[in-house]
């Protein structure tokens, strides 16, 4: 998984792109650190470039969304392709995260 | 590239094939004493193969090697790893003997390619009469078997590590240690895929860990909020059925075409 931080004022922008699973730790890791350092930001993750994930990608969504809100930031999903968001339905995960199709 | 007399992966005919590795380069005496073990044909890429061959193409793992493997002429792709093919399941040369389509990689070759991409590719090659919604629902399911697989069976790291940010920090320690372990990492991942009857395709995930109690995991329903835990119950949500064999090490899923 790679990813691209795009901060413009009280909004970020985080944009996700290949697959968000058990491989992809040392990457989250990282945006987590960056996300970390955020107060009062509405942060989005722009999820079209993802093509995959699973539960252990879900569980770091859930991470991350703990931390930005013990922060005071907020976190939202944007554009996940089908299978993405199917994913997420199944899992439950939209009555959590507020997600734009 | 195999001279094949017959296309092992789309023909209609009989389905009782010949498993028949093939082999870029040499194949060296130790490889050659262990498809004998097997009764395992094996060739050198380019040789002709006998009629109604299976051809699993077997060597290093690489994007290209394993992307090959999974599309016609091969039925599959089988990672040589150290010992070669020792350590790999059987249900793999069942797999392609039936008609199907198997992989095995080392788990650290199937946590540093892009398994479930080549995966995904190769499926809808396979199976060109199934519905959109049944793929997406397979690619879904696989996903989370093969990373139950991986982190939970083959590296033996529980999930419950990954629900804080230290907890997560430690459980990459925990990964990158496991891997480290030449033992570990050579542990096989094993995915066969293979019509179950003409209107459902079973998909087989099999691990070399310790194996769990499924009936009892599908027990628990992670909360919606919870980090971790909700896997299996995704994979029960996505599949027609699902059962454990091998004392756990192996996911059998159906899904519809």
């Amino acid at each position: 998984m790679q990813f691209r931080v795009k901060d413009e004022g009280t909004q970020v922008h985080v944009a996700l792109d290949g697959q968000l699973n058990f491989a992809a730790n040392e990457d989250f890791q990282a945006l987590l650190s960056q996300l970390g350092a955020l107060k009062g930001k509405k942060v989005t993750f722009e999820m079209s470039g993802l093509s995959h994930i699973d539960s252990v990608g879900l569980g770091l969504l859930y991470i991350a969304r703990e931390d930005l809100a013990e922060s005071g930031s907020s976190i939202s999903l944007a554009h996940p392709r089908d299978n993405v968001f199917r994913m997420l339905e199944l899992t439950e995960a939209h009555k959590t995260f507020e997600i734009q199709r | 590239m195999a001279t094949l007399l017959s296309s092992p992966l789309h023909a209609t005919g009989p389905t009782d094939r010949r498993p028949v590795l093939v082999v870029e380069g040499a194949i060296g005496p130790d490889l050659a004493a262990q498809c004998r073990t097997l009764s395992l044909d094996v060739v050198i890429a380019g040789q002709p193969v006998p009629p109604l061959a299976a051809c699993i193409l077997a060597g290093s793992a690489t994007a290209g090697s394993v992307r090959a493997g999974l599309a016609p002429p091969y039925c599959g792709f089988i990672e040589l790893g150290p010992e070669g093919i020792v350590g790999i399941g059987m249900r793999c040369l069942e797999t392609a003997r039936a008609g199907g389509l198997t992989l095995s990689l080392q788990t650290i070759t199937a946590y540093r390619l892009e398994t479930l991409e080549y995966l995904v590719e190769a499926i809808r090659g396979y199976i060109s009469e199934m519905t959109a919604e049944s793929a997406e629902l397979m690619d879904i399911s696989l996903a989370e078997a093969i990373s139950n697989a991986v982190i939970h069976g083959n590296l033996g790291i529980p999930s419950h590590l990954r629900t804080t940010t230290e907890g997560f920090a430690q459980f990459q320690r925990l990964l990158h240690k496991r891997m480290a372990d030449p033992v570990v990492a050579g542990r096989r991942l094993e995915i066969n895929i293979a019509p179950r009857s003409k209107d459902l395709i079973m998909v087989a995930v099999s691990d070399q860990g310790a194996g769990f109690d499924l009936a009892k995991k599908l027990e628990h329903t992670a909360a919606a909020t919870a980090k971790n835990g909700r896997g299996l119950n995704l994979i029960r949500r996505a599949t027609q059925t699902v059962h454990g064999e091998d004392g756990g090490r192996t996911l059998v899923m159906t899904f519809a075409r």
